[in-house]
């Protein structure tokens, strides 16, 4: 996008044709994203705590109780006593500063972000599979496939150009195949939407390669050569019948077969999938089943095809890869393995520490237990999208020291004892990498306000007060660090950044022209691995107390928890009135129509709001939009957790509803 | 051409009528006289201007006369919003900005014309003014019959009125209810199953209603089949309006804005626009 | 009309850029935008003109009607009107469609303060289009590849060494004086030949008769509602078309708050939003995205708009084609309401 800048100030946002990804499109996000910049309650000036208020203070005086309070959180109880939650808007340069400093600063692995909540499952599952766990191809690549499958997401929402190019490839001819338990915006245009019941997605994949072995659907040739793995995959869908994954999924059995017959036999197929995927207990296996299921098809590794993980915020992708994990470093090299410490070690100078560290949810536990004294938390609102709030709320309240850097005061920075203002992305160069893999230069239009600066230098300030310094003196100076640390990124820099439209990992040396589709000769880790998944039920189901499904999901107006959407006035005027959205039939049980006041009440506490009848979800589920603070499902998610990537179950979760 | 201008003019809260529980009449006096404020016709409206909430358009209520000084903006207000809900917590004396008065009013050959009123709700404000203004200029005592319709007893609004208004000869108030208390002994029902017999009693050859769109639009033909034509029939049409010149497009009916072509319309334009009465009417009437 | 030598051109482009800022579409980094282009005295001191840049993806009705307009000022109880108090400046390079637009948008807006002072600041110097460009479809919207008015000056490349100019305006004349351009007056001859590049230029369209089949069916009432309803779900409500379409004007007012004091600004706004008519009480005229489709199209195409500006609304530009993510712009729309 291009930022119109008038005498010091970002006047509009307008698009770029000529760029390969968005070709002259935004969403209303895009086009709106200038809007909050000028926001009357944009922080300006540190907040320090004084009694029960957060007041105005200096740097000085910010900083030095920032660091005073990290120092003795570990001198107290050690340098796993505090723990970093890095940004996924921020940069790459904010987000590699991050990790570095909980690592070569603080001492400790706990670092972790949002990431958590969304795709943790994606690079833990894909990671396992396919040695990677990124987009395997290009947003490009759907202008080539004759098949699109989309599970637990519609892009037409949340990811606006990528679903752009999925209603374009239609009138060419390419079928689209939805599953999802919704009847969202992109199922309205598939050919086939399987509408399968909340959890189900394991009986339904399973169905589908029972489907795919029984008719010789399989690419037997690609099975051979490129995976293993897969006599047990078929031999443990073999009671997956279509039939069996019907009962199970609420799917028709021969749409599931249809579904399985137009993916298999379709050259180039293209799987994408969302949050209604991964926001499970069994998030990991979920993954699995849809990357046993493009592998079994041979979709992976080349053009047109491929299986792709939508990361949502803007460098959530960038976040991972630069290592804000408490397992690994930047370029997913284990903290675990010697090796790499090493390599780190030496390039920081530093010893540093051996054991992963904790998530974002185990951080909070800790946190309650008393464990985890000071936390910093980095553009990012947990106290509003982390599920069960009233816990995130109780270990935001029982740390000793919560450092907020942050652009507004959000519901998680009115908790902190140490605001720190920093620059938006309109205001600092550095670099984002998108889901495609996609690195790109973001550059400064505007300055910030007099003080205010980027993640990464008031990181450094920090470290130098804590007698730590990381070394830091442009954000290209961090890149350059990174990069030389980081193979994937190696052969990426700011100076090659500058001409064309970004460079897509893995790119490792300087001519290496980058990687728009992975896997294409052979697998991360050599061979593709196929590994069955079995069915795995919600956490917690509707019974006779709580008798609904809840479910969760995005809106196309808003981003996150708002903070920079709901300060553009045409964005905030899309709200909708109400909140909940339930079926007619559970509704006219309840005597609830469009607009009536109702209570949503789960073990975990309770939200209050409007309902919104639609048949839009199915009987017996309920929906709500995540992301305002007036209303937030996360009062009643559940935060059972999905044993391998710890990601809360924030798709299902039993809940009674009632007028109010 | 000129120019408009979207500053406002200066005034403050002179007196605070309540209407009912979540409705009250503002009497505001301007800073300095507007002539065009002070010759204001029945059926146009203003934007009240509250710094720091925007602005919100109103019918005028009252117009300079026997009912309100010269230099006075008399609004009636419902709270259904910020700027409404801050305009109930301001005491009187606070300043309020005015922008106006906009619009096409009713038609000048309507005064003189036997009419029917009819206000659904929150209607009634938009006619108020009309209303008074023929009590007071109609040939003699000249019928004028007044329909009102609210959902119950308690949301009755300008009950000051419509007592002085029986009191005329000449002017028949007849009210209805759908929701009676014990306290109701009027008509119940629905407004429009008694515009027939309102327009008999009263020998109107016009009709100015206003009132929510499903409503306007019954009204509308119920009037037309007990023989009224749809040059005679004059509607007040409500829209979200941010400009108040025919700029902004918020309140766009077809090809033309309510703001300056209305908000008074004639059925006969209306049956032109068929985006006045709501998306279920279009749909029935292809584009 | 008459005819100068090719470097004529950046002689008046350097006469214009001594008295006013002199904003021409150029290629800056990956896009095509507005650029005022630096330099005055000398030629040599202003980059080459470019007779064969694109379309910039913004409109030019952003320098009379910008996205963002401070309309109040207040400190206290104390307000005052803020009008804009431009520079003058020449924009260089026009096309029909954009001028076309201009001229709709200086109707649509002729009672407006701020865009009437920005309007009367400005100098029009339209190209002609010699040839169709990807996506437009001037020719049948009227509004193209020749504009015939609504410019101070036009600019025909008539072949390597000649310019043509046509005057449109007494600014126009008067600046070709100041800038001393040596000319002559065009003859029938050259007239002719003008005739010729302009018939070339609409021939150079390919032809598009599910244009005038879908304008038809419009004007007749013949669209079904669920052909707008069949669009609907196209429709993210992005806002792109709204922002980029020339002759797009709908606008919100917000008060924005500061310490003491604030602004009343007004910002564009698109009929699409499911906010945009909501009013209060809940009710809402266009509820379903199809119904908001319909209106947009009704506005951009329907003939109930040339009595009072002239013209339809749509002047074939393409930009809309070019941003909608739901590939629902006007060529697409057109396409299936006039198959």
């Amino acid at each position: 996008m291009v930022l119109g800048v008038e005498e010091g100030r970002v006047t509009d946002v307008r698009p770029l044709a000529s760029h390969p990804v968005s070709a002259g499109q935004l969403c209303a996000k895009g086009w709106n994203a200038e809007k909050f910049l000028r926001a009357p309650d944009r922080l300006t000036t540190p907040l320090v705590r004084r009694g029960a208020r957060l007041e105005p203070a200096s740097w000085e005086e910010a900083l030095g109780a920032a660091a005073a309070a990290l120092d003795e959180a570990v001198a107290a109880a050690g340098a796993d006593a505090t723990g970093v939650i890095a940004s996924a808007r921020a940069t790459n340069e904010d987000a590699y500063a991050a990790m570095k400093f909980a690592r070569a600063v603080l001492g400790t692995n706990n670092v972790d972000h949002c990431a958590r909540v969304c795709h943790s499952p994606s690079v833990a599952g894909l990671g396992r599979t396919l040695g990677s766990g990124a987009m395997t191809n290009s947003i490009a690549d759907l202008e080539h496939a004759d098949c699109i499958l989309v599970v637990g997401a519609d892009p037409t929402e949340n990811h606006p150009i990528i679903g752009a190019r999925i209603l374009a490839a239609k009138p060419r001819g390419a079928r689209l195949i939805v599953a999802d338990p919704r009847r969202t915006r992109l199922a309205r245009f598939a050919d086939l939407h399987l509408r399968h019941r909340l959890g189900t997605d394991i009986p339904l994949v399973n169905g589908m390669l029972h489907a795919i072995f029984a008719n010789g659907w399989e690419a037997a040739d690609y099975l051979a050569a490129r995976c293993e793995g897969a006599a047990a995959l078929r031999a443990s869908v073999a009671e997956w019948t279509p039939e069996r994954a019907a009962a199970v999924s609420g799917v028709p059995a021969a749409d599931i077969v249809r579904a399985a017959q137009w993916y298999a036999t379709t050259a180039r197929a293209f799987l994408a999938y969302g949050l209604g995927v991964t926001q499970h207990v069994c998030g990991t296996e979920n993954v699995i089943a849809l990357s046993n299921l493009a592998l079994a098809t041979g979709h992976v590794g080349m053009a047109g095809a491929g299986i792709n993980p939508l990361r949502g915020q803007n460098n959530v992708q960038g976040a991972c890869d630069m290592g804000a994990l408490p397992d690994v470093y930047s370029g997913y090299q284990r903290v675990a393995d010697a090796a790499a410490r090493a390599k780190f070690e030496a390039g920081w100078g530093r010893s540093l520490p051996e054991r992963p560290g904790r998530t974002t949810l185990a951080m909070q536990e800790a946190a309650r237990t008393g464990a985890l004294r000071a936390l910093v938390v980095i553009g990012q609102d947990p106290a509003v999208t982390d599920p069960a709030q009233h816990e995130v709320h109780r270990a935001l309240a029982s740390l000793d020291a919560l450092i907020v850097l942050e652009l507004f005061l959000t519901e998680t920075a009115r908790l902190a004892d140490v605001v720190l203002p920093v620059a938006s992305f309109a205001e600092k160069d550095g670099t984002f990498t998108s889901t495609e893999r996609r690195v790109q230069r973001v550059r400064r239009a505007v300055a910030p306000a007099p003080g205010v600066r980027a993640d990464w230098e008031i990181l450094e300030v920090l470290a130098e007060r804590l007698q730590r310094p990381m070394g830091f003196r442009s954000a290209a100076g961090v890149f350059d660090e990174m990069a030389a640390l980081t193979p994937i990124y190696a052969g990426i820099s700011w100076a090659r950044l500058e001409a064309g439209h970004g460079l897509q990992w893995p790119c490792r040396s300087a001519t290496d022209p980058g990687t728009p589709i992975l896997h294409q000769n052979r697998f991360t880790h050599g061979k593709g691995r196929l590994i069955p998944v079995g069915d795995v039920a919600p956490a917690e189901r509707p019974d006779a107390e709580f008798p609904l499904a809840l479910t969760t999901f995005r809106l196309h107006h808003v981003y996150g928890s708002g903070s920079m959407t709901r300060r553009a006035p045409v964005l905030e005027r899309e709200n909708p009135p109400g909140l909940l959205w339930i079926h007619p039939a559970d509704a006219r049980a309840r005597h609830i129509a469009t607009g009536t006041p109702v209570r949503i009440r789960s073990r975990r506490g309770e939200v209050r709001t409007r309902a919104l009848v639609s048949s839009d979800v199915p009987e017996g589920t309920v929906a709500m939009p995540y992301h305002f603070a007036e209303a937030p499902p996360n009062l009643v998610t559940n935060d059972a957790l999905d044993p391998i990537a710890r990601m809360p179950e924030l798709k299902v979760c039993a809940v009674a509803v009632e007028p109010c | 051409m000129s120019v408009v201008s979207f500053l406002p003019h200066a005034a403050r809260i002179a007196a605070v009528e309540p209407e009912s529980a979540d409705t009250r009449t503002f009497v505001l006096r301007l800073d300095t006289r507007v002539a065009a404020l002070d010759g204001a016709r029945p059926g146009q409206f203003v934007l009240l201007s509250l710094l720091g909430h925007g602005e919100a358009a109103f019918t005028l209520s009252a117009l300079a006369g026997p009912r309100a000084a010269p230099g006075t903006v008399v609004v009636t207000v419902r709270r259904v919003g910020s700027l409404t809900g801050a305009l109930f917590e301001l005491p009187v004396g606070a300043s309020v900005g005015v922008r106006g008065p906009f619009g096409r009013g009713f038609p000048a050959d309507l005064w003189d014309r036997p009419t029917l009123w009819v206000a659904g709700g929150c209607g009634l404000s938009a006619l108020v003014a009309g209303i008074e203004h023929q009590i007071d200029v109609r040939p003699g005592d000249a019928p004028v019959t007044l329909l009102y319709g609210a959902r119950e007893p308690a949301t009755r609004i300008h009950r000051a009125a419509l007592a002085r208004w029986r009191e005329r000869p000449g002017v028949d108030v007849v009210e209805c209810v759908e929701r009676p208390d014990a306290s109701w002994d009027g008509r119940v029902g629905v407004l429009v199953d008694f515009i027939g017999e309102a327009l008999v009693t009263g020998r109107a050859e016009r009709a100015a209603v206003c009132g929510p769109p499903a409503m306007l639009l019954a009204a509308g033909r119920a009037l037309g089949r007990a023989g009224l034509a749809p040059e005679n029939v004059f509607a007040a049409v409500e829209r979200y309006m941010k400009c108040g010149t025919g700029l902004c497009g918020h309140c766009y009916v077809n090809d033309r804005y309510v703001c300056t072509d209305g908000p008074v319309f004639s059925w006969a334009e209306l049956q032109q626009l068929p985006d006045a009465f709501g998306a279920e009417h279009v749909a029935a009437h292809a584009c | 009309m008459v005819l100068a030598g090719r470097g004529a051109v950046d002689e008046l482009r350097a006469a214009l850029a001594a008295q006013r800022a002199l904003i021409e579409p150029r290629w800056q980094g990956d896009g095509i935008e507005w650029v005022e282009t630096t330099g005055s005295g000398p030629t040599a001191a202003l980059a080459p003109f470019d007779w064969d840049v694109g379309l910039p993806l913004p409109s030019p009705k952003r320098f009379f009607f910008p996205p963002r307009e401070t309309l109040l000022r207040w400190h206290g109880d104390a307000v005052e009107e803020v009008l804009p108090a431009p520079r003058p400046f020449a924009l260089f390079g026009l096309r029909s469609c954009d001028v076309t637009a201009i001229a709709y948008q200086d109707r649509f807006f002729a009672a407006d303060p701020a865009y009437v002072r920005r309007r009367a600041a400005a100098f029009l110097v339209v190209v002609q289009c010699r040839t169709a460009c990807a996506g437009g479809f001037c020719v049948d919207v009227d509004a193209g590849p020749f504009a015939s008015s609504g410019f101070d000056l036009a600019l025909t490349l008539l072949s390597d060494e000649r310019v043509l100019l046509e005057v449109g305006s007494a600014e126009g004349a008067a600046a070709i004086a100041a800038a001393r351009l040596r000319t002559e007056p065009a003859d029938a001859r050259t007239r002719t030949i003008r005739g010729e590049v302009e018939a070339a230029a609409r021939a150079s369209f390919p032809p598009r008769p599910f244009i005038a089949r879908a304008r038809a069916r419009l004007d007749a009432g013949e669209i079904r509602d669920e052909e707008w309803q069949a669009l609907g779900p196209a429709c993210l409500a992005c806002t792109g078309c709204t922002s980029l379409c020339p002759t797009c004007s709908c606008f919100t007012m917000t008060d924005e708050v500061a310490a003491g004091g604030g602004e009343r600004v007004r910002y564009w706004d698109s009929c699409l939003l499911e906010g945009f008519q909501r009013e209060a009480s809940g009710h809402h005229p266009a509820p379903r995205p199809g119904d908001r489709v319909r209106r947009f199209w009704y506005h951009k195409l329907s003939a109930d708009f040339v009595r009072e500006f002239g013209r339809v609304g749509c002047v074939g530009c393409g930009r809309c084609d070019v941003t909608c993510p739901g590939s629902i712009g006007a060529l697409r729309v057109l396409e299936r309401l006039g198959a």
